[in-house]
């Protein structure tokens, strides 16, 4: 009876494995697996890797993915760390301006996103009605289908909707923070701005480091608020790898061209993250 | 020994699960518009076949196709499915179809009174892979009062393209009422793509001759009749400005809005369209006619409309033959359809009889089925991708379709 001999901590934590093997480590395999076969399942190689990297709407698409997860995280950093701080001074209805804040984080993305999409529209969105009226421009812009608005307009969104995220976290950093820090930074003659800068900042570095972590992650992986308002239109303008994984699948029937962007998209994003983590870790040790 | 035994019922369950529910049932995934009339029809069923109990599962539009290639791929299917007839021949290609010619003719069914075209959309390798139970085809719906409102005669929409373009023109200005109008509603965008610019656009290249594929398939986007159809299509909105700024962002619906408002005064659109533009706005006055050809030439228009399917894995086949043959009489079709019954001895029912019908009624002589090659959603993208490029002016249609047909050769090369 060998079962016997086995730690029952493993047992305990067994049907947990089993159900990660299943759910993560099975669909990984599968799907490197169809990466490098052809529909009937015969050995291709590479070949499914050349076709999507040599596809002339690649370069495009990591560009736009590159500008948007960069551009949210960067303003939904410092929104949301504005609000944080602003949020934790003392004055009357804070608690109140606390939940109003939540808002955009709480809307299901869909809503927003469509809600969103409605207030661009170049004829009837309310965006271009508002500015034409004050006369800040003579005609409608196309904000979703010139080319040039269009990128930005999404990363507005989405900085919009997850910035209360930041804030939140960032508030609880700053509750942690003693007073006696501020006390002393104070004694030395800080003003408000110096105490951001060398008492808040500092000491909510290692929240801010997840934070961006999670947020760099889900921008990689941001689908919802692209896919219902652009489509990644107009002509792949605003295409982002995610969207194009999907695509490729589920409306080519490409599956094996999607699981080998999958597979590269899913090494840019480790490579992504490396890095970082090695950059904050070297930072520490300093 | 015990928590062993627990682990396994566990894990037993959990695989049984998901086929309790459908082997008892037919379950039929039909649309969420038609979930009503679905019940009906499976209630009549049901009484003169007692063995079988029909649960009607309802579908929305968007994702249709990826849902039933999710569940064809995973063989756990429904029995019969509601599918768009251009999804017919993609969903056929991946073998897990079932043939249904020889079945439904062993049912009664009679398939010389179905529109031939319609047939078409299910034919793949020669063999039969969908009923088809509705058909319908573009007409150009146009608002009368504004007609009236530019000095045109309401009871007679334009004829010819070169008609068109000075209608649309003098559409487009601003109104008696003071709003801008534009002439005629280019879709460009939206949700509901690539399919609602390819049924406004190809159509403009069908009828000069030209066309996305030709008859064997061969690529013929950036040949000249084509690109000269399409530039007609485009030029409305880039260079007649004709189409409301919004127009890359417009799909069927955005446009059908636009039209109920009175923002544009010419779309193209089936007589579903009309119906809710009477349900939204019961005082517009609205006209239909044949979409406009070239000069010399005739319309032509793509064949829409929806096909049953029955998957090659469905647990309740044989009852699922019988119930798509039950419902291929011409006159459950007549009710079961939102345009028009691709069995045409339908078309004589009371529910359309309605003379506002008749230019869509005409258009279906006009109506050809989409090519049948299991690329062609991959085409249609590649062709939605440069028609928006064309669009937006970065490229000319020439350019645009020069690139369409490198990747559409490369993607049918490979």
């Amino acid at each position: 009876m060998t079962l016997r001999k086995i730690s029952p901590g493993v047992w305990f934590i067994l049907p947990t494995m089993l159900l990660l093997v299943g759910l993560i480590v099975y669909p990984m395999i599968s799907t490197v697996e169809l990466s490098v076969t052809d529909p009937a399942g015969t050995f291709v190689g590479l070949r499914n890797f050349n076709v999507v990297i040599s596809a002339p709407s690649t370069k495009l698409i990591l560009f736009n993915t590159l500008f948007y997860v960069v551009g949210s995280v960067i303003f939904q950093l410092i929104l949301g760390i504005l609000a944080g701080i602003l949020l934790n001074q003392t004055f009357f209805g804070r608690a109140l301006f606390r939940s109003l804040m939540l808002i955009p984080w709480v809307i299901p993305g869909i809503v927003a996103a469509m809600t969103w999409a409605w207030m661009f529209h170049t004829d009837y969105g309310v965006i271009n009605f508002l500015l034409m009226q004050l006369g800040i421009i003579s005609g409608p812009v196309g904000w979703l289908t010139n080319p040039n608005t269009v990128m930005p307009a999404l990363v507005a969104v989405n900085a919009w909707k997850m910035f209360p995220f930041v804030a939140v976290m960032v508030l609880a950093g700053l509750q942690s923070v003693p007073e006696e820090l501020y006390e002393a930074a104070r004694v030395d003659g800080a003003e408000f701005r110096h105490e951001i800068w060398h008492v808040m900042l500092p000491q909510l570095r290692p929240v801010l480091f997840s934070v961006t972590l999670l947020l760099v992650i889900w921008a990689l992986d941001g689908i919802t608020i692209i896919y219902s308002m652009t489509g990644g239109g107009p002509a792949n303008r605003s295409m982002i790898f995610p969207i194009q994984i999907y695509v490729q699948a589920f409306e080519y029937f490409e599956f094996n061209r999607a699981a080998a962007l999958s597979v590269l998209y899913f090494v840019i994003i480790s490579a992504v993250i490396a890095a970082y983590m090695r950059v904050f870790s070297l930072d520490r040790r300093d | 020994m015990r928590g062993k035994l627990i682990l396994a019922a566990g894990i037993g369950l959990l695989l049984s699960h998901s086929t309790i529910a459908s082997a008892a049932d037919l379950v039929w995934w039909t649309m969420s518009w038609n979930e009503q009339n679905a019940k009906n029809f499976a209630a009549e069923f049901m009484k003169e076949n007692p063995d079988v109990t029909i649960r009607i599962e309802p579908n929305v539009a968007g994702g249709l196709q990826s849902r039933i290639l999710v569940a064809l791929q995973s063989g756990d299917t429904p029995d019969l499915i509601d599918v768009q007839n251009g999804i017919n021949i993609p969903l056929a290609e991946t073998g897990k179809l079932t043939p249904l010619r020889k079945a439904l003719e062993a049912e009664g069914v009679d398939f010389n009174d179905i529109l031939p075209a319609a047939l078409t959309t299910a034919t793949y390798n020669d063999e039969l892979y969908g009923l088809p139970f509705q058909v319908e085809a573009h007409a150009l719906i146009y608002n009368k009062g504004a007609y009236r409102d530019a000095g045109l005669d309401p009871e007679r929409p334009p004829q010819t393209w070169a008609e068109f373009i000075e209608y649309s023109k003098k559409l487009t200005g601003t109104g008696s009422d003071g709003k801008q109008r534009y002439g005629y509603g280019v879709s460009g965008g939206g949700a509901d793509q690539p399919g609602n610019a390819l049924f406004r656009a190809l159509p403009f290249m069908w009828m000069n001759g030209g066309g996305i594929l030709g008859p064997d398939n061969e690529v013929i986007i950036n040949s000249p009749a084509s690109v000269e159809g399409l530039k007609l299509y485009v030029d409305l909105f880039t260079e007649h400005k004709v189409a409301p700024p919004s127009t890359l962002e417009n799909d069927g619906n955005a446009l059908r809005r636009l039209f109920t408002v009175g923002n544009v005064a010419q779309i193209p659109g089936a007589t579903s369209d009309i119906g809710r533009i009477r349900e939204a706005a019961p005082d517009l006055e609205i006209g239909v006619g044949l979409l406009p050809h070239p000069e010399g030439k005739e319309p032509a228009a793509i064949l829409g409309g929806w096909n049953f399917v029955i998957p090659a894995d469905a647990p309740n086949k044989e009852a699922a033959i019988k119930l798509a043959a039950f419902m291929s009489k011409p006159e459950r079709q007549a009710v079961y359809t939102t345009t028009f019954p691709a069995a045409q001895s339908g078309l004589s029912m009371e529910r359309f009889a309605d003379p506002i019908m008749n230019a869509h009624k005409e258009m279906l002589k006009y109506a050809k089925p989409q090519p049948t090659i299991p690329q062609w959603s991959q085409i249609t993208q590649i062709f939605y991708a440069q028609l928006q490029e064309a669009l937006l002016g970065s490229a000319s249609v020439q350019e645009a379709m020069d690139v369409a047909a490198d990747e559409i050769k490369a993607l049918l090369s490979n």
